[in-house]
């Protein structure tokens, strides 16, 4: 569904890990937020972002 | 190649391959059950364990309450990576 | 029940992108058990489309929105502002719903999200079938419950064509023979007899060949 608007799948996953689970928790995070970094911005973070710019510009402008 | 070998194919990434600003941090979203995966992210800051800082941590009272809806949100404010965890 | 299958997404999105405001418009009734226009399934491609709208650069409101049926009056009622404020529709029901919202809001362009496929049973989780033409003219009494002007390919009425092999029909092996089925059934309820009364011919005027059709309930 994801791909439908051209985000990638790999931005989203599932994991299962119980309460005694922290060290495994820190890991996920760790190793998710390396995932995403390696990735870049999300597609949809671009072009929110070109927008709020045009936003700011028109409101300088007038 | 060899007869039987399995080819694997690299699932192809739809996005294209963008400059990314220097400002930019990546702004994470994890689904967490109350029961399972929420105490394990307070049991891992409880033992001073160190993480990134950019997972924001959404608890839910079970996985089970996930929606796609939720995950689409997420993504349609431009975080750039969802994680459930349960 | 009703079934549907939702359109491509680039498909709806080329409908929708020229409007300025759009409401996206579930029906929670037939197409929603098979997960294709119930409101959830609303809320899902409003989502998508608001996703496809900030990439593209398309100044779009989309809202998301739903009733329980659109082919009744009723149901309208507690969404009558929000549709009436739309600049157009997106409805997820099926070609009956769509037609209805349309004709209820003559100024207001509503658009279709579903191809509507077939009346089908749920044999399966997740699998639908087809089992019924609506023709008018029910013989599923002599046919030993098994609609022989669904399910035989050739809408055969007195047994089985050529093309039966194995219980299945010529078109394609996945397809069961609707005459096989019919004997199967006849013979498990002991009346392989009905079998060789020939069928007349059917009075096919019930059926779409006599227009499209209306039933009015007398005491109304």
């Amino acid at each position: 569904m994801l791909l439908l608007v051209g985000v990638d799948p790999a931005r989203l996953e599932f994991f299962n890990l119980s309460a005694a689970q922290g060290p495994r928790w820190a890991e996920i995070c760790t190793e998710f937020t390396a995932r995403i970094a390696e990735k870049g911005p999300s597609p949809i973070w671009y072009a929110l972002k070109k927008k709020k710019e045009t936003t700011v510009s028109d409101k300088q402008a007038a | 190649m060899a007869i039987g070998e399995e080819k694997i194919e690299e699932p192809i990434s739809p996005e294209k391959q963008r400059e990314i600003p220097d400002d930019w941090k990546p702004n994470i979203i994890a689904f967490a059950c109350h029961y399972c995966a929420f105490a394990a992210a307070d049991l891992a800051g409880v033992m001073r364990l160190p993480y990134p800082p950019n997972v924001k941590v959404i608890r839910l009272p079970c996985t089970g309450k996930l929606d796609q809806v939720y995950i689409l949100r997420a993504f349609e404010r431009g975080v750039d990576g969802v994680f459930a965890a349960g | 029940m009703i079934v549907g299958e939702q359109k491509p997404f680039d498909e709806i999105w080329d409908m929708v992108k020229g409007h300025k405001q759009l409401t996206v418009f579930g029906c929670n009734t037939c197409v929603s058990v098979c997960h294709q226009g119930g409101n959830k399934e609303a809320e899902i491609l409003a989502s998508l489309l608001r996703m496809r709208a900030s990439q593209e650069d398309v100044e779009i409101e989309i809202s998301d929105g739903g009733i329980e049926r659109q082919c009744e009056h009723p149901f309208f009622d507690k969404v009558q502002e929000t549709l009436r404020k739309s600049e157009a529709i997106l409805s997820l029901a099926c070609g009956i719903g769509v037609q209805f919202t349309a004709q209820k809001y003559m100024s207001t362009p509503v658009y279709p999200a579903l191809n509507t496929t077939f009346l089908g049973d749920v044999p399966a989780e997740g699998f639908f079938t087809e089992k019924c033409q609506a023709c008018g003219d029910c013989i599923l009494g002599i046919t030993g419950g098994v609609c022989p002007v669904s399910r035989c390919c050739k809408r055969l009425f007195n047994g089985p064509c050529g093309g039966s092999s194995d219980g299945k029909c010529e078109i394609s092996k996945d397809v069961d023979c609707a005459w096989q089925l019919v004997v199967d059934r006849l013979e498990a309820l002991g009346k392989l007899d009905d079998y060789e009364k020939i069928t007349p011919i059917k009075d096919w005027s019930k059926d779409r060949a006599g227009g499209p059709r209306s039933f009015k309930l007398e005491d109304f």
